[in-house]
């Protein structure tokens, strides 16, 4: 008898000591049995179909993917996705004990566990930093918009630290954004940002020569008292924006210089 | 190839996507003879067709600009793309004697 047929022979009570083990779990009792019964009857099934000692790598892996899939849509943790596997050792140890005490059996489906569960682990991991990468970047777009405030003038509202990659991303997503609205003056409102160092400070100014060039004007509203003082020790060159102290006085600039106002009805 | 216009008294440079060494001397020159014979008053360097910037354009506008400034036509920089803008913003060359305008229409009003 080879290890695939003891696996098949005995693939129903297997699957079903597995599911029991995996319902007394603390860390997936709360699944309920039919979510971990569907999680595991396709990997049971593929197993007795495709061999469980002699598996090619490449099989092992598809297989591993498939199951990672069906995890993550359960919110299952990469140590709980590989653990929910081990646990299937018991089941088989018990047949083998049981049907065919031999230890070179044993070992292959032992081993079978291990490759799978470590590779479904490294695959959760995988899949949870791309996860983490892809908030990382959605937070840095959401972090700088630029909106239409009127014809002629868009606002780009800053709020947070601003380190010098978040900066760069900022005069991206602002020129971009003065092109695309053919905006005559850009305000960048920094109310929300608490300090800048030096080398922030000295390229939030550039932002300035950059607009400049395209034809239209940077303003820089919401200059805090702190971030004055930077700029003021630094001996900065303002010549290329126009400043002021909130973002209320910096559309009344931007207004007058398209010339509009204000007026109470 | 770049190409220069005359439209009344403004010298019109169309600056091609990618500029090389021996178009960017030739311009200079054309530009220069241009201006010292005719009468142009406003020189126009339409970027609009720019894709990106390198240093070398970056040197070439402000050549352009100051030869401008020296022959008595006001230099001007029109419908520079955000691409463009933002390179030239970062290489250390000094466009402050450049006027700026977002497109054609603007630059010939004034």
């Amino acid at each position: 008898m080879t290890v695939q047929d003891l696996f098949d022979a005995h693939q129903a009570k297997i699957h079903h000591a597995w599911v029991d083990l995996l319902v007394k779990h603390v860390d997936y009792a709360d699944l309920g049995r039919e979510a971990l019964l569907s999680l595991t009857t396709e990997l049971m099934d593929q197993v007795s179909e495709g061999g469980v000692a002699s598996l090619s790598e490449d099989r092992l892996r598809a297989r591993a993917r498939r199951f990672t899939r069906r995890a993550s849509t359960l919110d299952l943790g990469a140590k709980q996705t590989a653990g929910l596997i081990m646990l299937l050792k018991q089941p088989l140890v018990e047949v083998v004990r049981a049907e065919a005490p031999d230890v070179d059996m044993l070992w292959a489906l032992l081993e079978f566990v291990d490759r799978l569960s470590l590779e479904v682990m490294g695959l959760r991991i995988e899949q949870l930093a791309q996860v983490t990468e892809l908030q990382r970047r959605e937070v840095l777009e959401l972090s700088t918009p630029v909106v239409r405030l009127w014809e002629g003038i868009v606002l780009m509202p800053l709020i947070g630290t601003l380190d010098s990659e978040r900066s760069a991303a900022v005069l991206e997503t602002l020129l971009q954004g003065i092109e695309d609205a053919d905006a005559e003056v850009a305000i960048l409102d920094i109310s929300g940002v608490p300090t800048v160092d030096a080398e922030v400070a000295q390229r939030l100014l550039r932002a300035g020569s950059a607009v400049r060039l395209m034809g239209a004007e940077l303003y820089i509203s919401g200059v805090g008292p702190r971030i004055a003082q930077t700029i003021v020790t630094l001996g900065l060159d303002l010549s290329a924006v126009r400043t002021s102290s909130s973002l209320a006085k910096g559309l009344k600039q931007a207004l007058r210089r398209r010339g509009l106002a204000v007026e109470n009805s | 190839m770049s190409q220069l216009t005359r439209i009344a008294r403004t010298l019109v440079v169309d600056l091609p996507p990618d500029l090389t060494d021996q178009e960017g001397q030739t311009l200079i020159a054309d530009v220069s003879r241009a201006l010292a014979e005719g009468d142009a008053e406003r020189l126009l360097l339409d970027a609009r067709g720019l894709l990106s910037a390198d240093s070398f354009l970056a040197q070439t506008l402000r050549e352009l600009g100051l030869l401008g400034e020296l022959l008595g036509a006001e230099p001007v920089l029109v419908g520079l793309p955000a691409g463009a803008a933002l390179v030239l913003s970062v290489l250390d060359v000094d466009l402050s004697h450049l006027k700026s305008a977002r497109s054609m229409d603007e630059a010939m009003r004034g």
